[in-house]
Formats: structure tokens, C-alpha cells, sequence
């Protein structure tokens, strides 16, 4: 053994004994099987097993971890009856706690801090610890780190009330939810200490601010998938309160991720409550048809979700003038994207002769109310669709939408409702509860509509989505993030893809289409390109990417006429006036080859002279 | 979904969400294959997996929805990754 040697191992002798110590080549080493005995013992980090670790290192990390456990003893004698309290809060309080609480670390971490908010937080760790040995806790470390987390939590707010800080405890709440404490524990924990409910929601609201950066980088991964769905923002924000995360989200957003479409599912009764609003108000003429359409515009619902409403109302027998809402609405619908999934799908379900309830079926996972439907499948009729069954099903009787009229509801009910005596709306507004009532019964045009609703709840159950795939079907197997991901052949891909309708993907599917329009979107987005008017030579790539872009995009073009070319199947069916199309959109291509040739030397020539030019 | 998440599919093809549109109810993917750019697919998507759109009225939709946001996307494109 060298001096070194010697010394640690007198140091250390209490717990490094000589059978623990064997020498090779003249060096004090510490035997793998004691390294493990003592490091467990010592709670010290596991080392490689059947290593044998030199005595000088080993010795200073036990004779650490050894000071540490005497201090530990040391303090547990010094407070001994403290911590014997925490270990029987354990025995009697937490062990009657349910399966599900008791195991639950945060749970358990809070009502210690509140419990035990002014003694010394080594006390409730050592009875942690204790509570551990004797198995009343399962999972000692995670308790003690969320116990530490809620307890620095706990006194910070203390801190900053004292002072009456709304933005100071805010900011507290904000540390605690980003490290991962469960909000409404945090939130209750302000309630505890006597914080007063107007105290604790403009607490809420600052929490809410700051968490605002958080939100707007959230709804910028989310905007490209169009709307959001409800099951990925409970999975983000399920432990918040989501409403006041969706207004915010909606703030940020907007209808581009149609959060009030979550929020109408969460909360059905406010969105029932503003429709009605705003139809009585027309019934009552406060407002016109025009001015009521705009107002449920305003609500910013998505349109299925309005229209559910009114068509809500409409069958609980209320008269009020729907038609030039639905007319408005009915309008929008013409001209959305949504108009020309319905009008496809109709024609493959006459094409494939689908039956009448999978075509009522499909039709409903659109969300529109049936009758919308219906009155969408009347501009249809010279399809080849099974209109007799199809009407039925979805309410209407003989071809004929079932409307309540004026004349046939009871005078009671008219005079109950107070429908002036023409008919046409109400003389003061009623009550819902006055409306669907009439000397305590339902009225009769309510109890047909709840039958029949129950009627086809029976007949018609909505399958689980898609249940018929035409198409061929991939099973995504991995999904990889874009951004650290993305190499270069993919960062290519998405530049032509997004260079203006120059993909080939677009162009082939148009020549498949449409050749006509192909060749003129073909001719049109390179003419945009190259002169700029995409905006992209505003924001010029460095010379060297962008010839490799403009490269593949004039591969892009001649592959695009190969396929053409090769396509055998297409050149069968090609008559001679396309073929002269497709040898003049030829001659147009290469000369746009050419502009973009020359283009890209421009570039470059421009890029070596402000070389020069720096040079010099 | 993301636009640039690279997808792969059962067959151990990788491709390249280049955009995507929402119809109703309805998410519609472009996606080019990330070796060959020249294959292509225009599906929708659900859950995990992809069905490729094969009614030509659809699909010339769609080309027109996707060239739309490809418009707007570009300079975005060019801003994060060059």
C-alpha cells in the first residue's frame, strides 16, 4: 500500500475492512462484492458489477455518504418525537385514505404540506422514510421530491400573500404546473390557506397569461390540421380548466381550429341557451332573419352545430321563422368544400348502389341535421338513389318535411306560448319550459318528435367511423417529427410541393383529371416562379439550394411528360387532338426549362459579382 | 399531424406530409414519398391509418385546396428551413 493508501484506509476502517481489500500490481483495491455490500448500505450510486474500484476512490465516497447518514441519525435523534408524529399521520390519516389516494404521491405529498407546513421539512422527509420501512408508503423518493415541489409551492405563495400579490402567487402556481404538480391541487391549496374565491380567480386569470406563450406555440402545431380535436387537448390541458383554456385558445386561433366546436360538446346547455336567445329575439321581430343569421354567425359555431339547434327547436314544435335561417345557411353550405364531398359521395353511393341506410348513415357523420340533408338530396334527384327509403329515414314523411303549422298547435299551447293571434311570432317572449309544457304534459308534437328520435336510435346506430373504405388502405406504422427529422430529399420534396402546384404529384393527378387544366396550371405556376409572383424571390434561398430546387423542378417537368408518354393505358385512349395538346404543352415546357436555365445563371452570376464586389 | 412529419407506412415506405386539408369532418393528407418525390399519395386520414382518395371530383377538389395552402405555406417553408 502507498502513504495515500494507508491513510484512507485508516480513515475509512469503520466501514472498509482488510478482508474488503485486495492488491494487484502493488495498488489497494476495494473487492467488487464489498463495493456492492457498502454501496447499498450507504445508499451510494450503483458501480459496474464485478468492478474492482481503487481504495483512494472509493474510500472518499463512503466516508461522504457515511457523515450523511450519522447527520441523518443524528437529527432523527435530535427530533424524534417529530418525526414519530409524521410516521402516525401515516398509521392513521393516509393509510384510511382509498387505494387510488394513498397511492397517489402528489395526493399524499399536499396534505403533508398542509398538514406539516411549519415544522422542518427534514422532519417530514425522515418520517417518509421511516413510513417507508415499516411499507406504508410505496414509493418513498417520488413522494419526498413531489412533498419538496408542493412545500416550496406552498411557501412561496405564503411569501407573496403577505404582500397580496396577485401576479407573485400566479407566478408560483405557473413554477408549480411547470414542474409538473396536478393544477387543481395546486389550486386547492390556495383555497386551504384561506384565500379568498375573488383572490383565487384573479390568481386563475394571471396563470392563464402566462401561460399564454405556451398556448400560441400549441395552436401554431395544431392550425395545419385545421380544427382540434377534444381528445388531444384534454391529453395537453386536461388538468386545467379547459373551458378557460379554450377561450384563450380561441383568442389565438380562431375559427381556423373550430374550438367552439369542443366547447359545444363540453357545454351543450350555454350553446342551446345563445341559439334560443337569438331566435326569440327574431320571433319577437327585435331583430330581422338577416340580423339573426348574423348574430349566430357571430357565435362563431361551427354551422352543423347551429343548425342541430334550430332543428333542436324546431321539433319540439316551436314556430319561428326557420326557413330564411335555414335559406342563409343553407346558401353557405352551397358554397363551402363540404357541398362537394356531399355531391360526390352521392354520385359514387348512385354509382355503387349503396342502400339507403348506408347512405343515411354516411351522410350523417357530416354533422348536418337531417333535414339539411334532405333538402340537399331534393337538388339530387336525378340521381339514382333509393329516395323513398332515404327520405323516411331521415324525417320526413311522404317527401315532405314534418313541420308543426301554427293552426294545428292547441290553442292552450298557443295561448301558453303567447303566439299572436296571426301566427307569425310571439306577442311577449315565453319561456322554453312554457313552450314544451302544456298543464303539465308534453304537448303532442313534442312526444311524436322524442318517439321517433328513440324510433331511429334504434333503427340506425351510428357505425364507428369509416365503415367502407374504397380506396386502398397504408397502415401507418411510425410517425416521425418533422423538425429535427427532416433531411434534405424531404426539405426538397416540400419545396416543390409548395413552389406553386409544380409537384409532380399534382400536376400527374391533374393530367388524370383534367389535362387540359394541367397544362395551364403547369405553364401558370412556373410563370409565377420564375417571375416572382409567388412571392418567393423576395425571400431568395442561398443560390446554392435553390438551383438544386429549380434542378428537381425541371426533373420534376420531364418526368411529369414521361409519365405521360409511358402511360400506354392513357395513349390508347388519346385522341389526336390531345396528343397535339400534349406536344404543344411540350413546346411550352421546354422553354420554361429553358427561363428557369436561365434564371438560376442569372442568380448565380448575381451572387458571384456581389462576391466580387465584396472582394474588391 | 404535422406539415414535414415523416410517416411510415406498413410496407416500410417513408413519406413526407406535404400539406394537408380538413373537409367536414375529414382529413385529407398529400404525402411524397421521402426517396422517390414522384410517388405520391392524396389520402385521408384516421387514426392510424391512410385511405387513398379515388373519386376524381375529390380529388380535383382537394389539389385545389392543397395548392391553396401550399401557397401560403411557402414562404414559411423557406423562412424555417433555409
Amino acid at each position: 500500500m502507498t502513504q495515500e493508501e494507508i491513510k484512507e484506509f485508516w480513515r475509512t476502517q469503520t466501514i472498509i475492512q482488510m478482508k474488503d481489500i485486495v492488491n494487484v500490481q502493488g495498488k489497494a483495491y476495494v473487492k467488487s462484492s464489498s463495493v456492492e455490500r457498502i454501496s447499498k448500505e450507504y445508499d451510494l450510486p450503483s458501480f459496474p458489477k464485478g468492478q474492482f474500484i481503487p481504495l483512494v476512490e472509493f474510500g472518499p465516497l463512503v466516508m461522504k455518504a457515511y457523515k450523511k447518514k450519522q447527520d441523518r441519525r443524528d437529527f432523527a435523534m435530535d427530533h424524534k418525537e417529530e418525526i414519530k408524529t409524521v410516521v402516525k399521520y401515516f398509521k392513521t390519516k393516509v393509510s384510511s385514505l382509498s387505494e387510488d389516494k394513498r397511492t397517489n404521491s402528489s395526493f399524499v405529498a399536499s396534505y403533508l404540506v398542509l398538514q406539516f407546513a411549519f415544522e422542518d421539512p427534514k422532519t417530514v422527509i425522515e418520517g417518509i422514510r421511516i413510513a417507508a420501512r415499516e411499507e406504508l408508503v410505496s414509493n418513498p423518493e417520488e413522494l419526498i421530491t413531489q412533498y419538496q415541489k408542493f412545500s416550496k409551492f406552498f411557501h412561496l405563495c405564503r411569501g407573496e400573500r403577505k404582500w397580496n400579490s396577485v401576479e407573485g402567487i400566479a407566478e408560483a402556481l405557473y413554477q408549480g404546473y411547470k414542474e409538473g404538480l396536478p393544477f387543481r391541487q395546486l389550486r386547492g391549496m390556495l383555497l386551504v390557506q384561506n384565500m379568498d374565491a375573488n383572490m383565487v380567480n384573479k390568481v386563475e386569470c394571471a396563470f392563464y397569461d402566462k401561460l399564454m406563450p405556451e398556448l400560441e406555440d400549441y395552436c401554431r402545431q395544431v392550425k395545419k390540421r385545421g380544427s382540434l380535436l377534444r381528445k388531444d387537448i384534454e391529453a395537453h390541458y386536461g388538468d386545467l380548466d379547459l373551458e378557460a383554456v379554450l377561450n384563450r385558445i380561441d383568442t389565438i386561433a380562431g375559427d381556423k381550429l373550430q374550438i367552439k366546436a369542443i366547447y359545444a360538446s363540453m357545454k351543450p346547455e350555454v350553446v342551446t341557451g345563445q341559439v334560443s336567445e337569438i331566435l326569440m329575439s327574431v320571433s319577437r321581430k327585435d331583430i330581422s332573419v338577416k340580423e339573426a343569421f348574423q348574430q349566430l354567425l357571430d357565435l362563431r359555431y361551427p354551422d352543423y352545430i347551429v343548425l342541430g339547434e334550430i332543428s333542436k327547436l324546431k321539433e319540439k314544435g316551436l314556430v319561428l321563422p326557420y326557413q330564411g335561417l335555414f335559406d342563409a345557411y343553407y346558401e353557405k353550405f352551397t358554397h363551402s368544400g363540404m357541398e362537394v364531398v356531399v355531391d360526390n359521395y352521392l354520385k359514387k353511393a348512385a354509382k355503387e348502389q349503396y342502400s339507403a341506410k348506408q347512405i343515411v348513415i354516411k351522410l350523417r357523420t357530416f354533422g348536418y341535421p337531417d333535414e339539411f340533408m334532405a333538402r340537399f338530396l331534393d337538388q339530387h334527384i336525378d340521381l339514382d338513389l333509393p329516395f323513398e327509403e332515404i327520405y323516411p329515414l331521415l324525417g320526413r314523411k311522404k317527401n315532405k318535411a314534418v313541420i308543426v303549422p301554427v293552426e294545428e298547435i292547441q290553442p292552450s299551447v298557443r295561448e301558453v306560448a303567447h303566439i299572436s293571434p296571426d301566427g307569425e311570432g310571439f306577442t311577449q317572449q315565453p319561456s322554453l319550459k312554457d313552450l314544451l309544457m302544456v298543464e303539465g304534459k308534453k304537448h303532442d308534437a313534442i312526444v311524436e318528435a322524442e318517439e321517433r328520435a328513440e324510433e331511429e336510435e334504434k333503427e340506425v346506430k351510428l357505425p364507428p367511423r369509416k365503415p367502407h373504405k374504397t380506396g386502398k388502405v397504408h397502415k401507418i406504422v411510425n410517425r416521425e417529427e418533422a423538425i429535427t427529422t427532416l433531411d434534405k430529399k424531404a426539405l426538397v420534396s416540400l419545396c416543390i410541393a409548395a413552389a406553386g402546384s409544380i409537384s409532380t404529384a399534382v400536376l400527374v393527378c391533374l393530367f388524370k383529371v383534367n389535362p387540359a387544366v394541367a397544362a395551364k396550371n403547369c405553364v401558370d405556376s412556373i410563370n409565377a416562379f420564375v417571375s416572382g409572383s409567388t412571392g418567393l424571390q423576395q425571400i431568395l434561398p442561398p443560390a446554392k439550394e435553390l438551383v438544386s430546387i429549380l434542378g428537381t423542378v425541371g426533373t420534376t417537368i420531364a418526368g411529369t411528360i414521361a409519365y405521360l408518354r409511358s402511360n400506354s393505358k392513357r395513349k390508347k385512349l388519346m385522341q389526336e387532338d390531345e396528343r397535339e395538346q400534349t406536344k404543344e404543352m411540350d413546346a411550352v415546357l421546354s422553354e420554361q426549362q429553358q427561363k428557369i436555365g436561365e434564371f438560376v445563371s442569372e442568380v448565380l452570376a448575381e451572387q458571384e459579382e456581389e462576391k466580387g464586389g465584396k472582394r474588391l | 399531424m404535422e406539415q414535414g412529419e415523416i410517416l411510415t407506412l406498413e410496407d416500410g415506405e417513408k413519406y413526407v406530409v406535404v400539406s394537408m386539408v380538413t373537409i367536414g369532418s375529414s382529413q385529407y393528407l398529400y404525402l411524397a414519398n421521402r426517396k422517390d418525390y414522384k410517388k405520391y399519395l392524396i389520402c385521408e386520414y384516421y387514426d392510424d391509418e391512410v385511405e387513398e382518395v379515388d373519386n376524381p371530383d375529390l380529388l380535383e377538389t382537394l389539389l385545389v385546396k392543397f395548392n391553396e395552402d401550399l401557397k401560403e405555406s411557402l414562404p414559411k417553408i423557406i423562412e424555417k428551413y433555409f
